[in-house]
């Protein structure tokens, strides 16, 4: 099936989503969704594009973009559960046959399914018998690629990331684990673990002064990042500064749960680090994207520039249809 | 008023009543029976005579005793064992008794005088001779006067009449009242250099402020009048009292002052004129207590807050609506502030307003005393953003560097007033309210405009008569 463009959901035949999401309330899984359809936008490598696939998403699709994007804050609290279908659509891929080079196939494009169940976070510290919850878990049992958000800030102040976690994928590896088909006690997914809002000065101090954060010499807004190799080991250290003794343990569960090879860390934001156009550059005293404003709210306050939002996604398409996102550009 | 040549009986005491040291004793012995006078000095060296016994022969002798035995035992009790305590008998009549009686005194003070005279009357006549004796202490006038070293008040003595003075001499002393409710005049007597014996007088002397001439005249000792005083009544007060009401220092004679008010714009129009009340109400303050306006800058800057959502850093700058101008001027450029809508809400333009008041304060040759009043809801911004998530001032500036120069380099004092109470003890108000730091709906303008420096400090008005440096020639303390 190397060379086709559905697989393994066949598209005839109603597929399963291909991406599940999830993480605490307020970790910023529908800041995230809102930020993806921009920063596909914005991609240099154009042509890929975020659609709903009944009017429901594409309305709330449109929502989420004008409130970041026009209303500059964030969007409300998620108060009950709201079911995204999503799809990313890449360009088609004309291909043409190398003995028949003058006509070419007709094109497919690739389409990586996601299915976000945006819900209050706190489920897995209420009771046994919630429908969220039965959604939810459903949904991850469902998808081959997670999302994980976890949100260093809330951690720092609640922590409570890892009873969720745990609780949850307990919940899964009981739901898939007990028959035969995992031989290996591992659960199948490709699981790309998102820290989430990197702008945030609690979170960005820690990169800089714990040394994870470099420049890359191309970019000359000069935005310091945490290179792909050390995002796993700035996860270890934001989970030893968390308000729970327990979140230690977050990385060796997701590694205890998952193929180490299956897992991968990303630093991201969903607004980006403030540049002064002025000076057109990073100005570590100056970076603060978000903050309060007079009517009690928050206010995005430059523009918007999603840091590491595509990518997981991406990198989960590539993981879970190799064929179709065969670019190297996605892998990191 | 000389009694001193005359000789006899009055001649005698009179000399005695000067030169006696304890105690004097006079015994009247005449056809009636017997009177023992005693005169001693008070504390401030008034003599005073006092009759201690009084007598008829048959009251003497009425219990069986004789006459030589029962004026021995009065003796006894009443006539000083001393040899250095003078003892006078003046005797009028002879006879039995008188003899025995001058017998007995002989046999307890051998020294004793005898004068026989008649037709005086002893204690009229002690009353004469003690108030017309020369003063037996120095008197001085109280007066305060500042130390060379640190100007804090001293009292010392200003001469009104040396030891030997004679009732009816006169003495003139210039002073200075310096409270409007007069002055307290206190005469005190000095039997050494060291230290006064005591108060003869104090009384109050309703005198309007300035300097005044007092003529005083000693009427006799443990008098001293001062005759061209209207309305002068006794000071009824102990000394103590008088004392403990006297201030450290004199209130400074103004210097120049400069307060600097800055007012934060941001907010309701309620939030904004309860701001701008307390700062018109410190310049009215300040106006009403300089004495001359003169020496008073006020100046008025408005501030409000940053905009950050706009594409480019914002470099508004406070409004300036006066620098160092009359407190007319103050008020009226107060006036012309107006309510700003808020456009952050966790911090304002204070350090911006610092950065504007530094370079014009350092443009200034270096002024005496400049306050800086800030009267706002919302702390400055830092330089850079921090853990706070209070984006940074967009120029940079630095509030507490630019406090701490102005600080360091014109000794401002700041002091602030608050829409309500700091969020932390580590708040930026608590450093800007350093001076003084006082809620708006609890302000102590008047304790504010003290710890600013810009008014005297409520010290206890001095109600003695003030000499200064330049015209104490003499006096002792
Ligand atoms: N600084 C910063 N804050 C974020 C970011 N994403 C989300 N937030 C904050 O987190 C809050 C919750 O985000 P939301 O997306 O609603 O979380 P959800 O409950 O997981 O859907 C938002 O209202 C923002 O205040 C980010 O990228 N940077
Ligand atoms: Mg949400």
């Amino acid at each position: 099936m190397a060379d086709t463009d559905s697989a393994p959901g066949d598209p005839e035949r109603g597929r399963e989503p291909d991406i599940a999401m999830w993480g605490a309330s307020g970790s910023g899984k529908t800041a995230f969704l809102a930020a993806l359809s921009i920063a596909l936008n914005k991609s240099r490598d154009a042509g890929w594009r975020l659609i709903g696939e009944n009017a429901v998403s594409r309305t709330e699709l449109a929502k989420l973009r004008n409130t970041l994007l026009q209303a500059r804050t964030f969007p409300a609290p998620t108060e009950a559960l709201t079911h995204y279908s999503w799809m990313i659509i890449g360009p088609a891929e004309t291909r043409r046959r190398w003995w028949w080079p003058w006509t070419a196939r007709a094109a497919r494009a690739p389409k990586i399914k996601l299915d976000f169940l945006d819900l209050r976070g706190d489920l897995y510290a209420e009771s046994e018998s919630n429908i969220d919850k039965k959604a939810l878990v459903d949904s991850l049992v469902k998808s081959r690629g997670l999302i994980y958000m976890f949100d260093p800030d809330r951690e720092a102040r609640v922590g409570d990331a890892f009873k969720h976690l745990d609780a949850a994928l307990h919940e899964v590896a009981g739901r898939m684990l007990v028959g035969d088909e995992y031989e290996d006690g591992k659960l199948p997914h490709h699981i790309a673990v998102c820290i989430t809002k990197y702008d945030d000065p609690r979170v960005l101090r820690i990169a800089m002064e714990g040394g994870f954060t470099e420049r890359d010499p191309t970019d000359e807004l000069r935005i310091p990042h945490v290179p792909p190799d050390r995002v796993r080991d700035f996860f270890r250290l934001l989970c030893q500064e968390a308000h729970d003794h327990n979140t230690e343990m977050i990385l060796d569960l997701i590694e205890a749960f998952f193929h180490k090879d299956r897992i991968k860390y990303f630093v991201t934001s969903s607004v980006g680090l403030f540049i002064d156009e002025d000076l057109g550059r990073f100005d570590p005293d100056d970076y603060l994207n978000v903050i309060d404003n007079a009517g009690g709210g928050l206010t995005i306050r430059g523009a918007i520039r999603p840091m590491n939002v595509m990518e997981p996604v991406l990198w989960l398409g590539q993981m879970l249809r190799p064929g179709a996102i065969g670019s190297g550009r996605w892998n990191g | 008023m000389h009694h001193f040549a005359e000789g006899g009986l009055r001649g005698e005491l009179a000399d005695l009543i000067v030169s006696f040291r304890e105690r004097l004793a006079v015994v009247e012995i005449d056809a009636a029976g017997i009177r023992v006078f005693e005169v001693r000095a008070d504390e401030v060296g008034t003599a005073r005579h006092a009759r201690r016994a009084s007598a008829k022969w048959s009251t003497l002798t009425a219990s069986g005793d004789e006459v030589f035995d029962a004026v021995l035992r009065v003796a006894r009790d009443l006539i000083s064992a001393d040899e250095a305590d003078p003892v006078v008998i003046t005797r009028s009549a002879g006879g039995h008794e008188q003899e025995a009686a001058v017998r007995a005194l002989r046999q307890w003070r051998p020294s004793a005088r005898l004068i026989e005279e008649s037709g005086v009357k002893v204690g009229e006549l002690l009353g004469e001779l003690t108030a017309g004796a020369p003063l037996r202490q120095t008197y001085d006038l109280v007066v305060a006067r500042e130390r060379a070293e640190d100007g804090r008040l001293e009292l010392v003595g200003r001469r009104l009449f040396g030891a030997g003075a004679q009732p009816g001499d006169e003495a003139r002393v210039a002073v200075t009242c310096t409270d409007a409710g007069g002055m307290v005049l206190a005469v005190s007597a000095w039997s050494g250099p060291l230290q006064p014996s005591g108060l003869v007088s104090a009384d109050h002397a309703p005198l309007p402020p300035g300097r005044h001439v007092l003529r005083a005249v000693l009427e006799r000792p443990g008098l001293v009048r001062f005759p061209e005083v209207p309305g002068l009544r006794p000071d009824t007060r102990s000394w103590e009292e008088v004392v403990a009401t006297l201030p450290e220092r004199l209130p400074r004679a103004p210097r120049p002052a400069h307060l600097v008010c800055a007012v934060e714009t941001a907010g309701t129009r309620e939030e904004f004129e309860a701001r701008c009340h307390w700062a018109g109400y410190v310049i009215d303050l300040l106006a009403e207590r300089c004495p001359d306006l003169q020496q008073l800058k006020v100046s008025v800057v408005g501030y409000g807050t940053h905009v950050y959502d706009t594409r480019r850093a914002d470099r508004s700058r406070p409004s300036l609506a006066a620098w160092s101008a009359s407190t007319a001027q103050a008020r009226a450029a107060l006036e012309s502030l107006r309510p700003t809508t808020p456009t952050y809400p966790n911090a304002a333009q204070i350090e911006d307003m610092l950065a504007e008041v530094r370079t014009r304060l350092l443009q200034q040759p270096a002024s005496p005393r400049t306050a800086l009043l800030t009267i706002g809801a919302r702390p400055p911004h830092p330089p850079r953003s921090g853990l706070d998530r209070v984006p940074a001032c967009p120029a940079r500036h630095d509030w507490l560097a630019l406090l701490r120069e102005m600080e360091q380099q014109r000794g401002l004092r700041s002091a602030v007033i608050c829409d309500s109470p700091p969020a932390s003890s580590t708040s930026p108000w608590r450093r800007l309210g350093s001076t003084a730091l006082f809620q708006v709906d609890a302000v102590n303008a008047e304790e504010l405009a003290v710890r600013l420096g810009l008014v005297p400090e409520p010290a206890g008005v001095l109600s003695l008569p003030f000499v200064s440096q330049s015209e104490d020639s003499g006096g002792r303390h």
